[in-house]
């Protein structure tokens, strides 16, 4: 309950760092009170360490990974099946998310009430959702009920029934979601950009759907979705936590026997077109006193050959937070925002190359221009030493700390097994940060960031800044609904 | 089908504990942290609580300042968040922002947070950079570079934060506004962000100032969590903090919010698509012995999907889309909060005496047996996965400590959870749950704005 407290309660600050040259003397030269001191300039490149994982192929072809983690008594169960909301079909976005919303909602064995009573009373968490490329069912329990876990979220995985009544009730709480949603002026914005940008791409919607897809959702489209997604042999099951491997087959192998062998799915997406010259879409809120804008363009898929440079190229541009351009520049320097960031989502599919950020609406033209410089500089002088030195010591320093829970274990394989990473990435990982030159991100830099072709959105009060915005270009006003 | 489900999952039961022999219990786990975890004091009073856990070769360090809005008066609200800025504006040693530099370079991960009663700092990074981290938070803390440069930009930067949590977002305005109707007296009053006019008049002095009284050593507690030898790591602690000078403390917080005589109503007028409300209940504050029947309350009516509310309010009957209530554990009398958003087609009418109903009506419709023991597996589970990271377990630490004034509570609250009784509970809700002691805030969405 405290933590929860500390979560909610606060203003949690990201402070972003700015840099000046000049270093700052202070006006009286009395004796220092803090010492000195000059850490040794150490990068450590030998492979993270990880506890023991084992993982063997069940007889109906369900992978299960056992990641022993002894620390606490806490048991991690994700079944994560390959396949995610990328498959919904086209006019029925939030498809897949809606039928995995549907999945701890009644059972043959048990009602939504029956699940929620038990997996409350044992203080357990389970939960299903859906991302672009996979569909989960998480659950996490103390080790002392982990029978009572698993027994659950086998039932979940494979007995949904997708009630009709369940179904309504599902379908009003998406829709009031949905509007809701609308009065949040980032997220407004950021679907603006997708959609314009993606066209006629899975990505253009919302994982969630929109209204008049979701409107139309039959159970049929549901019970669909649950058929190409749900086969043992497209998904893995991850046991993580306070479990030898030998009880997590025996339990995993249990638990799922009932489960029949379906065909892979297989996907076929429409190419997207690259944006050219600029066009801006400016989102009339009346009221807002505050710009929201998001810029950018096609960015990479995970399997691009070019992805370390492009995260080390990114980093320094905008993904770095207080180490990047951005960040130094239009906050730090210009004060014209909290946040700016830039990042490259890379997805099974080509995802955005994406930069954001907010500002008072009076300065809306100054942060546009600005962003612009300073990518058109970045891709004309490229990184400096201490820049690519920094953002390689950053990425390979920090990277133990994606292993310190079970969850965040659990959540790295997933990545390796969903884009099919190797099972030798996260030993490689630094190495491959490490191999990375000035020249690779001077050259990605040229290849993958398009300074005079991009998509602008902005929300704002569209009178006071039209004007200035077509300054840049076109300008297509819309009202917020 | 049914019996040979129930059949296997005997027989794991059984397995898993011939497997695993006996099962680490939470008092097991609490008796350990105690003795594991350590108290230290500097001479300058800076005090330094250690928890060694070298499971991974990383550690949390965090320096908690027991300072925050509650410290602020009308004319400067929102410096305590505003001077969280300014430290990373840089010191006598380093630049702007090269404090943040230096730690990301080195692999590590760093942030800071202000609220009602603290301020906190933290790096995230390998255990062989301790060293780095005690000398740079020792160094802006006692060589702070605050200029009229270094405050200008980050005014600027904390109105964009202000306009981009509170201005123009709906929930935002509504906390602020339920703040300042509940208290008329108490510094809880106003947001920890502060009043936009008060941002932009904050002076140079007034940061010194606080920055003297408030950064003091006497007024800080290190936290240090993860793979480190408790020894070498206070011997480093004060051969960089240990110059310091101790400061007088802070005054203390004098005021206290008189009792409410009846429920006072804000309404808010946004452009907004669906009706909320966001109400409070005057409670008391963290350590009051009402606390645990309080917090057990909270768990009963909003804990999961089987809580009262969300079994009642949007599950049985949908017409909210999401609605809870939960206790504010702070260093001064707080809150308990209500809030209810409603689904497409419902009056927010019928939300407020749902939502009102299940809160007053616990009173009368005690906890069962059955929700009680829920509450308290509840309350063991999250305590245990609060306690999965360095980062976390430092936070619960920090926490206790700052607002109780002694670290050991955390180890307790548990205990006091399952001490609750159904006649304390009746006991709390018929004291703090009635329409007198309640303020609500509407949202009225206003097309015409």
């Amino acid at each position: 309950m405290k933590s929860i407290k500390i979560i909610s309660g606060l203003v949690l600050v990201f402070v972003l760092l700015a840099s000046t040259q000049t270093s700052i003397c202070l006006a009286e030269d009395k004796e220092d009170v803090v010492p000195a001191y000059t850490p040794p300039q150490t990068q450590d490149l030998t492979p993270v360490k990880l506890p023991p994982i084992e993982e063997k192929i069940l007889n109906d072809g369900l992978k299960v990974v056992v990641v022993e983690h002894h620390e606490l008594p806490v048991v991690s169960l994700r079944l994560m099946c390959k396949a995610g909301s990328q498959y919904d079909p086209a006019g029925k976005a939030g498809a897949t998310s809606f039928m995995a919303d549907l999945l701890t909602k009644g059972t043959k064995n048990r009602t939504a009430s029956e699940i929620a009573d038990e997996i409350d009373f044992i203080g357990g968490n389970l939960g299903a959702g859906s991302g672009w490329s996979g569909t989960y069912v998480t659950c996490t329990v103390l080790k002392k009920h982990l029978a009572k876990g698993l027994d659950i979220m086998q039932d979940v995985v494979l007995n949904p029934t997708f009630a009709d009544d369940e179904i309504e009730r599902n379908r009003q709480s998406t829709l009031s979601s949905i509007v809701n949603s609308k009065d949040q002026p980032s997220s407004v914005a950021s679907k603006a950009y997708s959609e314009w940008l993606f066209g006629d791409h899975p990505y253009a919607l919302p994982t969630e759907g929109t209204e008049e897809t979701i409107a139309g959702l039959t159970r049929e489209d549901i019970v669909g979705m649950y058929d190409l997604i749900f086969a043992p042999n497209n998904s893995v099951l991850f046991v993580v936590g306070d479990i030898k491997p030998k009880e997590g087959f025996k339990l995993a192998k249990e638990a799922f026997s009932s489960w029949e062998k379906g065909a892979a799915p297989v996907l076929s997406l429409p190419q997207t077109d690259a944006p050219e010259g600029y066009k801006i879409r400016l989102i009339n809120k009346s009221d807002a006193t505050q710009a929201q804008i998001r810029m950018g363009h096609l960015g990479i898929s995970r399997d691009n050959e070019d992805y370390f440079p492009v995260t080390i190229m990114n980093y320094i541009l905008g993904g770095g937070g207080f180490s990047s351009r951005l960040v130094k520049i239009i906050r730090s320097e210009m004060g014209l925002t909290y946040g700016v960031s830039s990042s490259f989502s890379a997805r099974l599919d080509q995802g955005p190359f994406t930069i954001s950020t907010f500002t008072k609406n009076e300065s809306t033209l100054d942060a546009i221009n600005a962003m612009l410089d300073v990518v058109k500089t970045y891709q004309e002088e490229g990184p400096t030493d201490q820049e690519l030195q920094e953002a390689k010591s950053y990425l390979t320093g920090s990277y133990p700390l994606n292993f310190e829970t079970p969850g965040d274990i659990a959540s790295q394989l997933q990545s390796i097994e969903i884009y099919g990473l190797g099972s030798d990435y996260i030993e490689k990982y630094r190495s491959r940060i490490d191999a990375v030159t000035q020249k690779d991100v001077m050259r990605v830099a040229q290849e993958y960031l398009h300074p005079e072709d991009m998509l602008i959105v902005v929300l704002s009060n569209a009178e006071e800044v039209k004007a200035d915005l077509e300054q840049i270009g076109p300008v297509e006003v819309v009202e917020i609904d | 089908m049914k019996k040979l489900l129930v059949a296997a999952l005997l027989l794991t039961l059984i397995l898993s504990i011939i497997t695993t022999g006996k099962e680490l219990e939470l008092e097991d786990y609490l008796n350990t942290a105690s003795k594991d975890i350590q108290e230290h004091y500097l001479d300058n009073g800076l005090r330094i609580l250690t928890w060694e856990d070298h499971s991974a070769p990383v550690i949390s360090y965090q320096i908690w300042f027991h300072v925050g809005s509650i410290n602020e008066r009308p004319g400067i609200t929102g410096i305590s968040h505003l001077f969280e800025h300014m430290m990373f504006k840089g010191s006598k040693k380093y630049g702007p922002e090269e404090h943040a530099n230096i730690v990301k370079a080195q692999g590590g991960r760093l942030n800071a947070f202000t609220s009602e009663d603290m301020t906190v700092y933290f790096e995230n990074i390998a255990a062989d950079k301790l060293e780095l981290v005690i000398a740079l938070e020792a160094e802006r803390q006692a060589n702070l570079a605050i200029t009229e440069d270094n405050l200008a930009s980050e005014r600027e930067v904390v109105k964009e934060e202000r306009r981009v949590r509170t201005d123009n977002q709906v929930f935002g305005d509504m906390f602020e506004q339920l703040k300042a109707n509940a208290f008329m007296a108490h510094p809880y009053q106003w947001s920890v962000v502060g009043w936009m006019s008060d941002i932009e008049a904050i002076t140079l002095e007034d940061c010194q100032e606080y920055h003297r009284i408030h950064y003091a050593p006497n007024n800080a507690t290190v936290v240090l969590v993860g793979d480190f030898k408790t020894k070498e790591a206070v011997a480093l602690i004060e051969k960089y903090y240990g110059k310091m000078p101790a400061q007088e403390p802070p005054r203390e917080v004098q005021t206290v919010e008189p009792l409410q005589r009846g429920e006072r109503r804000a309404y808010v007028h946004r452009k907004a698509q669906l009706p909320m409300l966001l109400a409070g209940y005057h409670i008391p504050d963290i350590s009051h012995e009402d606390m645990p029947a309080l917090q057990v309350a909270s768990s009963i009516l909003s804990a999961g999907e089987s809580s009262r509310i969300y079994r009642k309010m949007v599950y049985e009957d949908q017409i909210a889309l999401y609605a809870g209530g939960s206790a504010d554990a702070s260093q001064d009398p707080s809150l308990f909060y209500a809030y209810c958003g409603m689904n497409i087609g419902h009056a927010l009418a019928a939300g407020e005496e749902a939502l009102f109903g299940l809160i007053e009506g616990l009173a009368d419709n005690p906890p069962t047996e059955e929700e009680l023991k829920k509450v308290i597996n509840q309350a063991e589970a999250d305590f245990i996965l609060g306690m999965q990271t360095n980062m976390y377990k430092g936070y619960n630490l920090g926490y206790y400590q700052t607002i109780t004034g002694d670290w050991r509570n955390m180890i307790d609250e548990v205990k006091h959870l399952r001490e609750v009784t159904s006649e304390k509970l009746v006991e709390v809700a018929k004291k703090y749950f009635t329409p007198k002691n309640r303020t609500t805030v509407i949202l009225v969405p206003d097309e015409d704005l």
